[in-house]
């Protein structure tokens, strides 16, 4: 297995979300659905694949090969499903982001870079 | 409903940058375009699916890539690198040697590249420079430059509708001083005011002369920024001085900043006026006229304005001048000499091929030696491009390493001779821009091919399998052995030349025969700007004459110490003459030197027999008297007597001097070019010249002691005249020959390392061509052949190539010897030497190439060898 990973990118975090979120029916079709449906971001497909990629290296996803499907011309889908050091590591930046959150409000509406109380 | 299908070539670029994940990318893209023609038109669907990929594809290829690098895991092309600089290391001997020989030849025709470059497509480091333009005047048929009358110089800055600003120039050294400044000649130029308007600057100090300002006081003068801190210490209020400029006062009006050296490299300016009582038909030699072209207008333009006002102005029957309107930067060359310059570039280029078809050689015995591994990584699936790719990088990984290293030699090489080749352009910059590093890396690629693609494509062409049973028998075919003989002789013939060539210029610092003591001796040049000036007011000779005679009467009534005045220093070399023996019909190529009475008195040297020059000689109405030297006597002489014939002068134009008594004879003193048999020479009496040496011995104390009293004494007969260059004489003489010496060293070096390069690569094709043969030898031999035969079969097919080669070679290079003798350098052909030694080397190495491996294959066991079958 690849190099294990300390902290998790933006993006990365966005797509182990997306794959916790569909379970069994991860895969990079999905994900890119889950993630524009729920963000409103369209991501690049490119980065998604090259980002299921890098995190399989790094042991925080496994994949494994579904069957081959006539829509797909006989392809078949890569499933993925999050491993634990992948859970262990979303777990961490949520907590690490909520701390940042503690005492902030942000106002809605033509506060500039003040309205923090 | 089925999906629409994408593109095939589509299909295949996706996958290709998908890589490992190609199946599921091609899947996903698929089962996308499945869901969109579901849901609406296919058209539609098929236009997303073929967005989708087009956008995928480069994301894809620069995200792995990306991610490989940031892994350092080698995959592709990083592998072929990293497998690059492992061949490197492990073959450092081969590695060394090609780097080398290609550095050198890629660094000469680096260095030629960017004089080329510097010098046909430089432009002025202002706004818009390449729009200031330079009249360049020729005459027609000789194309020898002329220079503007006074009627030319008006018709062109009065009314020339195609420019936006007219001016003119003339660049001269001009005599700076003052009673607490010594006085200095100083590089500088007469300039039009208008010129400041076209190629702006800002004084660091006070302001630039205007027309209105030059009109009131011709007088005044601008001090480049090194002037006034070397001169006035950089004072803040030199603004407004008086400094004497050619002896006449000048008040100084402004300091320029040192990055303003317009129009060549100059440090003081004055105005550029037209004198009281010049006619329009009167030249002002070295003016030229310039301009900066008008907003919308074209050189074309400009060129045919000019050429039609100054045809009309042009005063003169026999004068038709070439009028052509070009950029001030490129208006020094001859356009006429662009296609020369870049042939010897493309010449050079076709010697780094010579030298890359070298390595070509050497990799392809490696390549050769490999085949079994490439035939594995073919075996394993690797295509045959990918391989091809593979040399390719290897060779470049050799290529590019000598590329830069020829830049860093040739960017040394071009600072060192910036530095002994003195008034270079200050735009001029000879320093590796982006152009010359797209040259020396397009040499590396094109090397790179030659050297690596070439013996790749003939390695891999034959069946790789062959190669992974290990039974095919390599050889070298006829392109191999056609390779090999025009190599011979193409080594042979330009190292032959190079040598000679080199061996010449060597022999520059080497001029001297006798030991002058010339420690003591210190020297100067006299200048005098007559062009212009003194000509039209008096006969120069006189002029001269009495220059002489101020000078050294004035030092050696001060100093006591012995002046002498020549055209021809020691050591240097004399102008080439050619002179008729009375009551013989030939001419003889002798040195002519001109000399005054007190030059034999600095050197120390008598005549034996005869004597030297007297004063008496250059009394009015003396009788015309030579000196001739000894090497004159042996040479030309056949060793008679020489005292006492008549000798005259032939010149270029046809004509003759006057019949002239030979009064004594001299040593050589070593005014020949280089080659010491070449020394003979004829002493005459020195006339008139604006361009004289001094030389004075100091006994006992400084020679450098002498150069201020010797300034003054000039300075104090005209304020014109510019002492230059003061030096020992010893250093004048090394100075003269400091570039072709560098020339010669360099021709030595890089031939010695390429007849290395040539030696080893003839060594590699020939011995890898037996070596892999040794089986068939092997066999031959158990089943019973005479090994005296075998030995005199092989030795018989490899020297009838290097016998085929060595003739070609050495009937070229003696043709190319030939050729090079017409140049001006008298190159002293030595067939034995400068032939001899480049082909016995390689004869050599050809022998030597067969020795070794013939011993290794006629040393296998029969048995052994008939194993292997």
């Amino acid at each position: 297995m690849g190099s294990t990973k300390d902290t998790l990118g933006d993006f990365e975090l966005l797509v182990l979300l997306a794959v916790l979120r569909l379970g069994d029916e991860a895969y990079a079709v999905p994900i890119v659905d889950e993630i524009e449906a729920r963000t409103g971001r369209s991501p690049s497909r490119s980065a998604v694949y090259l980002t299921l990629k890098r995190l399989e290296e790094a042991g925080l996803v496994a994949s494994e090969m579904g069957d081959p499907l006539p829509e797909r011309g006989g392809k078949a889908r890569r499933y993925v499903r999050v491993l634990p050091e992948g859970r262990r590591l979303v777990r961490e930046t949520r907590a690490g982001l909520r701390r940042m959150w503690e005492g902030l409000e942000i106002a809605e509406a033509g506060g500039g870079a003040g309205g923090v109380s | 409903m089925s999906a629409p299908r994408l593109p095939r070539v589509l299909v295949w670029a996706l996958r290709r940058a998908a890589g490992p994940m190609a199946d599921e990318v091609e899947g996903d893209l698929h089962e996308l375009m499945h869901r969109w023609s579901s849901g609406g038109s296919a058209v539609t669907a098929w236009l997303r699916g073929v967005g989708t990929a087009l956008r995928m594809i480069p994301r894809l290829s620069v995200g792995r890539a990306v991610e490989a690098l940031r892994h350092g895991g080698p995959s592709g092309w990083s592998l072929d690198g990293k497998l690059a600089v492992r061949l490197i290391w492990r073959h450092p001997g081969l590695s060394v040697i090609s780097v080398v020989a290609l550095a050198a030849t890629m660094a000469l025709a680096t260095s030629l590249f960017t004089l080329t470059t510097a010098v046909l497509y430089s432009d002025l480091p202002v706004e818009d420079g390449d729009r200031i333009v330079i009249v360049d005047l020729r005459d027609e048929t000789t194309r020898r430059t002329l220079y503007p009358t006074w009627g030319e110089y008006r018709a062109w800055t009065e009314g020339a509708t195609t420019m936006e600003h007219v001016g003119a120039f003339r660049v001269s050294r001009l005599n700076l001083g003052r009673d607490d400044i010594p006085v200095q000649a100083v590089p500088g130029a007469w300039v039009t005011p208008s010129l400041f308007r076209f190629n702006p600057t800002v004084p660091l100090a006070g302001t630039l002369f205007t027309e209105a300002m030059v009109a009131e006081t011709p007088n005044v003068v601008l001090l480049g920024e090194d002037v006034w801190t070397a001169q006035f210490g950089g004072d803040p209020d030199v603004v407004g001085q008086y400094v004497e400029v050619n002896g006449a006062e000048h008040r100084i009006v402004g300091v320029l900043p040192e990055s303003w050296r317009f129009p060549a490299d100059e440090s003081l300016w004055v105005p550029f006026v037209r004198p009281a009582g010049a006619t329009e038909e009167d030249h002002f030699p070295g003016a030229h006229l310039i301009g900066r072209i008008g907003p919308g207008e074209s050189l074309d333009r400009a060129t045919a304005e000019a050429a039609a006002r100054i045809g009309r102005a042009t005063p003169l029957p026999d004068r038709i001048p070439a009028v052509t309107v070009r950029p001030f930067a490129r208006g020094f060359s001859d356009p006429a000499e662009v296609p020369l310059f870049w042939t010897a570039v493309g010449a050079l280029v076709l010697l780094v091929l010579v030298a890359a078809a070298n390595v070509a050689n050497l990799v392809l015995a490696r390549t050769e030696a490999r085949r079994s591994e490439l035939a594995v990584r073919s075996a394993l699936g690797a295509s045959r491009s990918r391989i091809v790719g593979q040399l390719f990088i290897e060779a470049f990984a050799l290529t590019g390493l000598a590329a830069v290293l020829a830049v860093t030699l040739s960017t040394w090489g071009l600072e060192w001779m910036a530095s002994v080749v003195q008034g270079l352009p200050y735009y001029i910059d000879l320093s590796p821009d982006p152009f010359v590093w797209a040259f020396a890396i397009g040499l590396a690629g094109l090397a790179a091919v030659f050297a690596g693609v070439v013996p790749a494509l003939r390695t891999t062409r034959q069946g790789m399998a062959d190669g992974v049973r290990g039974t095919r028998a390599i050889g070298f075919g006829r392109v191999s052995q056609a390779v090999i003989v025009a190599e011979i002789a193409l080594s042979v013939a330009l190292l032959g030349s190079a040598f000679a060539l080199g061996q010449s210029f060597m022999g520059y610092t080497r001029g001297s025969v006798v030991e002058l003591d010339d420690e003591g001796i210190v020297t100067a040049t006299l200048y005098t700007p007559w062009e212009g000036d003194i000509a039209e007011q008096e006969d120069i000779s006189d002029f001269d004459a009495r220059l002489r005679a101020s000078v050294r009467r004035q030092l050696e009534r001060e100093l006591g110490v012995p002046v002498g005045f020549t055209l021809d220093l020691p050591g240097t070399e004399a102008q080439s003459s050619r002179i008729e023996i009375a009551g013989e019909n030939t001419l003889h190529s002798v040195r002519g030197v001109s000399v005054d009475d007190g030059f034999f008195d600095v050197v120390e040297v008598e005549a034996s027999p005869g004597r030297v020059f007297e004063r008496a000689d250059f009394l009015e109405g003396a009788s015309p008297a030579l000196l001739v030297n000894e090497p004159f006597v042996d040479d030309v002489l056949g060793g008679r007597n020489a005292v006492g014939r008549t000798l005259r002068f032939h010149y270029g134009d046809g004509t003759q001097s006057g019949w002239a008594e030979v009064v004594g004879v001299v040593p050589d003193l070593g005014m020949n070019p280089g080659d010491p048999k070449a020394g003979a020479a004829v002493y005459r009496r020195l006339s008139g010249s604006n361009h004289l040496s001094i030389m004075a011995r100091a006994d006992g104390v400084d020679p450098f002691a002498l150069v201020p009293a010797m300034r003054e004494a000039a300075f104090d007969f005209d304020a014109r005249v510019q002492l230059r260059d003061a030096r020992l004489l010893r250093d004048a003489a090394r100075d003269q020959r400091a570039l072709l010496t560098g020339f010669g060293s360099a021709l030595f070096v890089m031939g010695g390392m390429a007849l290395l390069l040539s030696a080893a690569g003839l060594y590699a094709v020939i011995s890898f061509g037996i070596a892999s043969r040794t089986r068939e030898i092997g066999v031959r031999v158990a089943l019973g052949a005479d090994a005296l035969r075998i030995v005199r079969t092989v030795a018989f097919r490899v020297s009838r190539n290097l016998g085929i080669g060595l003739a070609l070679g050495l009937g070229l290079g003696w043709a190319f010897l030939q050729g090079v003798g017409v140049l001006e350098f008298t190159i002293r052909v030595n067939p034995v030497i400068h032939l001899g030694v480049p082909a016995a080397l390689m004869a050599f190495a050809g022998l030597v190439s067969v020795w070794r491996p013939l011993k290794r294959a006629l040393a296998i066991q029969p048995a052994e060898a008939l194993r292997a079958e």
